[in-house]
């Protein structure tokens, strides 16, 4: 495993598809980046020569991913929510924000922001000794220092970033 | 009985992974590689033979002259076992096979009279090239002789008997008809000659992105570790031949010139284009260099590698496959000759450029010559117009958008297209035969019934052959 810029990286795998496991880097930036750095398409992580890897962080350090990136994201989606905006309030619901129909529709949204879509709640599927259902996890406590309104305010945002791992 | 089992074993199994391992046992003993071995007993039983041989009145020419094989063969099998022979033990049997005697690729096997024998090729060529064979070749060391086999032999033979080579000789036909096959039989065959041999069996590997690159001067971009592996690869197929010969300084031998790339990468690709300006120099105390490459169309073919600005890159830019290219456009000229074979099995590889420029090649006159095929619409023209002067789209005319076409200064020049045909009913029946004595085709009785349904059902297609056999 090949700590990188915060991540670790699985070693085994081709360059651009280890580079995926980034926040904020996807297939096509990962094989530009490969590009710009001439790594040959069938490289392997752990196959990397060391120059290239001071190469490879270097770049990644100039781009906007991870904690920054999460960041930005987080303050556009609280910024949504103190202007009192339409999207902001869809957010604070868990609903889906982009003007699509929730009477047919709007699983996934509502699955993401444990909404009680879970597996288990699946039609035709037994039920599970586990579940991945966000609403059947156990939540963290929300922590004393914050006054309740705020807490509520943010849980959109803590259950968007938590969602990856099962909060 | 068999005859002495010493020599070279040879292994055959199944291309895809399931090994039966057949251990067919070249012949070197009684210290004769010419004797005939057990093998042509059962060659082609008399029944056969003579179903093979029944046809309309009178015979063709080739059929006259496979019957005078078959008798030469019949009667040197009768003054052999007139001789008194003390064979030595046998050596230990390494897998279940069957044990065949069979002759080897020496060049003095490679004559009329051995025509439809599988022969194994020689351990050290095979161990030098280690493993690396064209793809469905893997594992089968033993490749019959075929009329094809021999005229390219002769025909390869009068470009090393002019000056320079002036030409290239490019293996066509359909594929799995015997290209890559008859490529190493070649290159053993002139290895054991005693020419200089540089033989690739796959360039696949090189365009295909499993090599690290780096920017050379201008365009182009090295691959260090390939052109390492090359001058390996050189250097272990030569052997001893490399010692011998100076540079034109004469200040070291060639061994050591490759010895100095192999050890370092970065002086790998300096040290092949030296090695090769040294190669086509004139020298009369030099043996003649054959270049044989499988899988020519890579050189003209686009590379999973992209450049900085996420553009494919054609062969052409890597300076590995421009040293290789200067042979093809007559840059430099060798004593010898070059020969390679198109492969038309490889998607990655394909070029239509190159498959194009073959077809419209003069062919080398052989003795079997398939009907010309009519030109494919595709290689029509590589830029066509219509009436109005609007350039085709790429469905009607592909060759319009090979990226290649327009670098004319990597154009081959001086291409003969030599045709590798498909088995005639006689070769089928000598390979169904084989696979049958080394156990592959269980109670099958190889008579001309089964012999011409397997004709009818490949089109005598080597590689549906071996697929077909190894299916059952």
């Amino acid at each position: 495993m090949l700590y990188l810029v915060g991540v670790n990286l699985p070693d085994e795998k081709y360059v651009p598809f280890a580079l995926k496991n980034i926040y904020g880097v996807g297939l096509k930036t990962a094989q530009n980046l490969c590009h710009q750095l001439l790594i040959h398409p069938r490289c392997r992580l752990r196959d990397l020569p060391e120059e290239k890897v001071t190469q490879l962080s270097q770049v990644l350090n100039s781009m906007k991913i991870e904690a920054e990136l999460r960041r930005e994201t987080k303050n556009r989606i609280l910024r949504l929510i103190d202007i009192g905006s339409y999207r902001g309030w869809r957010h604070l619901r868990g609903l889906p924000v982009r003007g699509q129909r929730t009477r047919p529709s709007g699983r996934t949204a509502r699955r993401l922001n444990g909404k009680g879509l879970g597996l288990e709640n699946r039609k035709g599927m037994e039920k599970r000794t586990y579940t991945t259902s966000a609403a059947a996890a156990p939540r963290p406590p929300t922590p004393p220092t914050w006054s309740l309104s705020l807490a509520k305010a943010v849980a959109p945002v803590v259950r968007f970033f938590g969602r990856a791992r099962g909060l | 009985m068999r005859l002495a089992v010493q020599g070279t074993l040879v292994k055959w199994s199944t291309r895809n992974g399931r090994s039966r391992a057949f251990s067919c046992t070249a012949v070197n003993g009684g210290g004769d590689a010419n004797s005939v071995g057990d093998f042509s007993t059962v060659f082609f039983d008399k029944f056969l033979m003579n179903s093979l041989l029944e046809e309309e009145q009178p015979l063709s020419l080739r059929k006259q002259k496979y019957a005078r094989i078959l008798e030469t063969k019949a009667r040197e099998k009768a003054e052999d076992a007139a001789q008194p022979r003390n064979s030595p033990p046998t050596a230990e049997r390494k897998s279940a096979g069957p044990a065949l005697a069979l002759g080897t690729w020496i060049p003095e096997n490679a004559n009329e009279n051995r025509i439809l024998e599988p022969l194994a090729l020689p351990e050290d060529f095979l161990s030098s090239i280690s493993k690396n064979y064209p793809k469905y070749l893997a594992d089968a060391p033993s490749l019959m002789l075929r009329q094809t086999t021999l005229e390219l032999i002769e025909a390869i033979k009068k470009q090393g008997d002019k000056k320079v080579s002036d030409s290239t000789l490019v293996l066509d036909g359909v594929r799995g008809t015997g290209k890559s096959a008859t490529l190493m039989q070649v290159a053993s065959h002139f290895r054991s000659s005693g020419w200089l041999v540089i033989y690739i069996p796959r360039l696949l590997e090189w365009v295909l992105g499993i090599e690290p690159y780096e920017k050379a001067q201008g365009e182009l971009f090295n691959q260090p570790y390939l052109s390492a592996k090359v001058l390996e690869s050189i250097l272990k197929i030569n052997g001893r031949a490399l010692s011998k010969i100076k540079t034109k300084r004469g200040d070291s031998t060639l061994e050591e010139l490759i010895k100095r790339g192999m050890t370092r990468p970065e002086l790998a690709q300096p040290a092949v284009e030296e090695l090769f300006i040294e190669l086509s120099t004139e020298d009369e105390s030099r043996p003649p260099l054959l270049i044989a490459i499988d899988q020519i169309n890579g050189f003209y073919t686009k590379t999973e590698y992209r450049n900085v600005d996420s553009s494919v890159l054609t062969a052409d830019r890597f300076t590995l496959v421009r040293s290789f290219l200067r042979f093809l456009t007559q840059e430099h000229q060798v004593k010898g000759a070059v020969v390679g074979a198109l492969d038309f099995s490889t998607p990655q590889i394909s070029s239509r450029f190159l498959e194009h420029v073959v077809s419209q090649s003069p062919s080398y006159p052989t003795s079997r010559q398939s009907a010309p095929r009519p030109l494919a619409r595709k290689y029509q023209d590589l830029s066509v117009v219509d009436k109005y002067g609007v350039l085709q789209p790429k469905d009607v005319t592909p060759g319009s958008y090979d990226s290649v076409a327009d670098k004319k200064d990597i154009y081959p020049k001086g291409i003969i297209r030599f045709e590798v045909p498909t088995f005639d009913r006689w070769e089928t029946a000598s390979i169904l035969n084989f696979y049958k004595e080394a156990g592959l085709l269980f109670a099958r009785d190889i008579n001309r019934n089964y012999v011409d349904a397997q004709l009818l059902f490949t089109g005598g297609n080597g590689w549906r052959l071996f697929r077909a056999t190894h299916g059952l």
